[in-house]
């Protein structure tokens, strides 16, 4: 499986009011169980897919909740109003990337490499042991 | 008082009185586009034992099972929170990211396994449910 594949995908949200395109390369593919992304997802860990924003058009009205973020940037997560379906999130720290959640683009092309924010793993949650956890975030993604 | 957690934002909050009926896992798409994940991961309460101070926002659907389901999150944060089915209106579903220590929290069924995907970790030894 390639480490950056390329994508030409579009996703909605549950309701159809919003959607997602992506065509270009995905740059990195991770777990994070850092609390707020436990809580935002409602799981023990968010699934992301790294991605240049100048790859990205959107259609519809997101709303945008922004909040510090356990790396110390902040953390922009837009969803749909009308079904709460999160389409993106940008953190101040890179915001030429956007991060775009693996269960809303589907597609077995999704290999994360890397579990960050380790540290705040819950028991119950289950990780793949064969890729490194590193306890925060990792520089150089 | 057994539990209690709230959304990112902390604009809703909720008690939970006594232990869940049930723990679950579920891939299916709708599971895996409101979480953004490989599967929902939730615990079923009695609704007479959740408390919920703050309003949620709601999205309807029609449940595989033909029954409506109702969705609750932060119109504030878009975190998810609760789901309801018209099946069984007793019983509520709480996300289990959702509480502010799930330590009691133990998965006891993986349900539509059948579409989990490939690059979804599960355990193993839980029960799975190709579907319902």
């Amino acid at each position: 499986m390639t480490t950056r594949p390329i994508i030409d995908t579009q996703a909605t949200c549950s309701c159809g009011a919003t959607t997602l395109t992506v065509k270009g390369p995905v740059l990195s593919m991770l777990l994070c169980a850092c609390l707020d992304c436990q809580k935002e997802t409602g799981t023990g860990h968010s699934a992301v897919a790294l991605v240049k924003a100048v790859d990205v058009t959107t259609s519809g009205t997101l709303l945008a909740f922004s909040r510090p973020a356990a790396s110390g940037a902040t953390t922009t997560r837009h969803f749909c109003p009308q079904c709460g379906v999160t389409l993106y999130a940008q953190s101040s720290r890179a915001p030429q990337t956007m991060l775009v959640p693996a269960g809303l683009l589907g597609g077995d092309w999704f290999n994360p490499n890397q579990v960050i924010f380790a540290r705040s793993h819950t028991e119950w949650d289950t990780l793949p042991e064969t890729i490194p956890h590193y306890e925060t975030y990792r520089e150089g993604l | 008082m057994f539990a209690s957690g709230r959304c990112l934002c902390g604009a809703i909050t909720f008690t939970v009185e006594n232990p869940p009926l049930r723990m679950a896992q579920c891939h299916c798409e709708q599971c895996r586009r409101s979480t953004g994940t490989g599967h929902i991961v939730q615990a079923f309460f009695k609704r007479e034992d959740v408390a919920v101070k703050g309003t949620t926002a709601t999205y309807k659907s029609t449940a595989d099972s033909g029954f409506e389901r109702t969705r609750h999150f932060c119109p504030n944060c878009g975190s998810r929170l609760f789901a309801e089915n018209a099946k069984n209106p007793a019983v509520i579903g709480i996300a289990a990211g959702a509480f502010d220590d799930s330590s009691w929290f133990k998965p006891m069924v993986n349900l539509y396994a059948s579409q989990r995907p490939v690059w979804d970790i599960v355990d193993p030894e839980i029960e799975s449910h190709a579907e319902m």
